[in-house]
């Protein structure tokens, strides 16, 4: 009973998780990755993203409703189950180094003077296992308590903000057409579908009210207002901006002898951060449960994995960067693509005959 | 079981705080040097890095106190490391507001070194960025008349009180900017030394002021000239947020009059078949003072609410003038100062771009001012 109260998050927790994550390693990472192959169009491109992102979540949501991995289970059998999942395990992994390295560099580069990656990488991967251990519920409530910082972050802006606008860096629009701004979406292709881990949680019964789907727009067009205002801030040298996020939030600066950083945004960012890890881990945790392993004992050993390759085998940022960009980034698109839509065939086709009060609500 | 997990956990969480100093370089705030303003300048293949350091207060030497400390290298990075060997301090840069380039270093090109601080994250990249028209140096090492250290009083001379008609401020971000726009103009206030009357009360030394009314025009990489005075303000029309300064103007009966500037606004206007970009300047002006002379020589101040259309006409040349004569200037020297060929293209399109290149537009550009005067 216990393990399944920590799975299950509220329809209002998955709402507030669903409006920050497309924040945090997008708007970090991919505005001066993707300004390299369409420029000033980044904010298109995000979009565009987004959408497909979003068009994930619609699937991973529906297949919930219908009862989620529960269900499946039951329908189509643990043996077949098992195989389905061993791919997904391979794409949190990834993600999970990619996510390791990016928190690591961030941290690295913004709050610390002279600090080893490795003892700031070990500290992340130790709080994200301890999260992905607890499971769903606190992912819920650490989303809940953090997402007052986000009027903060604007009040603070629109109160001391001192930026120049520059709206006409946004145009021309598509000058060479589509085909920069796909090239762009399939080379950082990767850093697509954030909302992958959410097929392994559970909801809990709640009233009919359209929160996931006003926070999915809200976030499509926040995170879209974002990648405009890194075009708008940094025209034709958005390319050179790493770090758009915290880079963006200049105009909070606190100096103190550890550096310059806007409190705000990056306490924001730093906590949303290990949180997609720790939901990635939890997931990932969910898979092995399947082959009777025990989360307990897997998930650290998951988080020494990560360690050990994100720190000796990827090293830094960039060759991650690069590792992400090489061949790896189809096996994983592909997979999650195909899975939401998989689950929720096999989910529908098995439920067709069934009586209607096997449905979940959640109110979306 | 469980509470068996909380426990371990308890105690890696104690172990790691325990032990993790010992991963961690510890810098105590008295081996750290605060930078509050640096400048590079080159010596044959060498650059030179110089820091003015604020130095921390010790009971033995009490009050706040500074220093300007430099070293050599083939690279930033690696003349930041000297300077922190010889100073056996670690640099940090996060207080650093102000970048002085040498003239050398603009002569030679700067972008190496820039592209280095961009990517730097202790380094605001907001931090002013301005030349010398000797060595960065010579300006760090400056007794100024009105603060401690010349770094704080040219960055609140440049920026703290608004932004003044007549400084064509720029900062590493807006420099990297425009290195990046098509035609790749740029330009950097020139911090003059202007010697004063004063002297230091305990040193002797000479007192200076900054004078930074003459700017630096660079091309991409390449510095192409000094803009005087005249230029400078029309930069300043183009490109600055004015909020304060002040117009001189001589009357119709050879009064002295003076006019506040209270804001300005500028729009482009252009046509595409005529290649011709308008710039719309409206400034918003108080009549501030005006002095007329007697025939004895006595001055006798003049009670008035408004310019005559006279006045009113030569204001607008000269705020006009201003402008022409920086874009005539730069245009010489084949620099689109005003990024007009990037206002085209970013209305036009690719087919503009595929029409004409920007020396060939710039040349063929009909360039003209429109100002309109608004009194408060």
């Amino acid at each position: 009973m216990n393990d399944i109260n920590n799975k299950s998050i509220s329809n209002w927790q998955l709402a507030v998780l669903v409006f920050l994550i497309p924040f945090v390693f997008k708007l970090a990472m991919l505005p001066s990755l993707m300004a390299t192959h369409m420029k000033n169009d980044i904010y298109i491109g995000a979009f565009i993203m987004l959408l497909i992102e979003f068009l994930q979540l619609l699937f991973i949501v529906k297949f919930l409703q219908w009862g989620g991995v529960k269900k499946l289970k039951e329908k189509i059998g643990i043996k077949f189950y098992r195989l389905l999942i061993i791919p997904l395990w391979f794409v949190f992994f990834v993600k999970l180094l990619v996510m390791t390295q990016s928190a690591t560099t961030y941290i690295a580069s913004f709050l610390f003077y002279n600090i080893k990656n490795v003892n700031i990488m070990a500290t992340v991967i130790i709080i994200s296992v301890y999260l992905g251990l607890k499971g769903g519920r606190a992912f819920g409530r650490i989303a809940e308590i953090v997402v007052f910082i986000v009027p903060i972050i604007f009040i603070l802006g629109l109160s001391f903000g001192k930026v120049q606008i520059r709206s006409e860096y946004l145009f021309p629009i598509l000058t060479d057409g589509l085909g920069p701004v796909f090239d762009g979406l399939q080379t950082h292709s990767a850093w697509t579908f954030g909302f992958t881990p959410f097929l392994f949680f559970s909801y809990e019964k709640t009233k009919k009210k359209p929160f996931v789907l006003v926070s999915s727009i809200t976030s499509i067009v926040f995170v879209t207002l974002c990648f405009m205002a890194v075009v708008i801030s940094y025209g034709p040298s958005s390319h050179l901006v790493d770090f758009a996020f915290a880079r963006l939030a200049a105009f909070n600066v606190v100096s103190t002898e550890i550096g310059s950083i806007d409190l705000p945004t990056i306490t924001l960012w730093l906590i949303m951060a290990v949180v997609i890890m720790g939901i990635n881990i939890y997931s990932a945790g969910e898979i092995t449960s399947e082959f009777k392993l025990n989360r307990r004992y897997v998930l650290p050993i998951l988080g020494v994995l990560t360690f050990v390759v994100a720190s000796y085998v990827l090293i830094n940022l960039e060759n991650t960067i690069n590792f992400i960009k090489s061949f790896v980034r189809i096996p994983v698109f592909i997979i999650e693509f195909l899975m939401p839509i998989i689950f929720l065939i096999l989910a529908k086709a098995k439920f067709k005959n069934k009586k209607k009060e096997t449905e979940y609500e959640t109110g979306i | 079981m469980k509470r068996g997990y909380k426990w371990l956990g308890m105690a890696l969480a104690l172990m790691l705080f325990m032990f993790y100093g010992y991963g961690v370089k510890k810098t105590t705030l008295i081996n750290r040097a605060i930078v509050v303003g640096m400048a590079v300048d080159r010596e044959g293949e060498e650059l030179i890095v110089s820091a003015q350091i604020i130095l921390p207060v010790t009971p033995e030497k009490p009050g706040s106190s500074n220093n300007v400390v430099s070293a050599k290298g083939k690279t930033i990075s690696g003349a930041m490391n000297t300077l922190s060997k010889e100073t056996s301090m670690v640099i940090a840069l996060s207080h650093c507001n102000l970048v002085i380039l040498g003239k050398k270093v603009l002569e030679m090109g700067s972008y190496n070194i820039l592209d280095y601080l961009t990517r730097n994250a202790y380094l605001s990249e907001n931090a002013l960025l301005v030349s010398s028209p000797d060595t960065g140096l010579d300006i760090l090492k400056t007794k100024v008349a009105f603060s401690d250290m010349s770094s704080f009083y040219a960055q609140r001379t440049i920026s703290s009180y608004g932004d003044y008609l007549g400084i064509a401020k720029t900062n590493i971000k807006d420099f990297m900017l425009n290195y990046h726009s098509d035609g790749g103009a740029n330009w950097l206030t020139i911090i003059e030394k202007k010697e004063t009357d004063n002297k230091d009360p305990q040193s002797e030394e000479k007192q200076y002021l900054f004078d930074l009314s003459t700017t630096a025009i660079i091309k991409k990489n390449k510095f192409m000239y000094n803009a005087d005075k005249e230029e400078t303000e029309g930069l300043s029309y183009y490109y600055s947020q004015i909020q304060n300064g002040s117009i001189f103007l001589e009357g119709d009966n050879q009064e002295a009059i003076e006019l506040y500037i209270i804001n300005k606004k500028e729009k482009n206007k252009l046509d595409f078949n005529n290649l011709k970009m308008t710039t719309e300047v409206e400034v918003i002006v108080v009549l501030k003072e005006i002095i007329k002379k007697t025939n004895e020589g006595e001055e006798d101040p003049v009670e008035k609410d408004n310019l005559s259309d006279n006045e009113t006409k030569r204001l607008k040349e000269k705020i006009a003038g201003s402008l022409y004569k920086v874009f005539n200037e730069s245009k010489s020297y084949n620099t689109d100062i005003f990024d007009a060929y990037g206002n085209f293209y970013r209305k036009f399109g690719k087919k503009f771009k595929n029409m004409y290149n920007v020396e060939e537009f710039l040349q063929k550009l009909d360039y003209n001012v429109s100002v309109n005067i608004k009194y408060k």
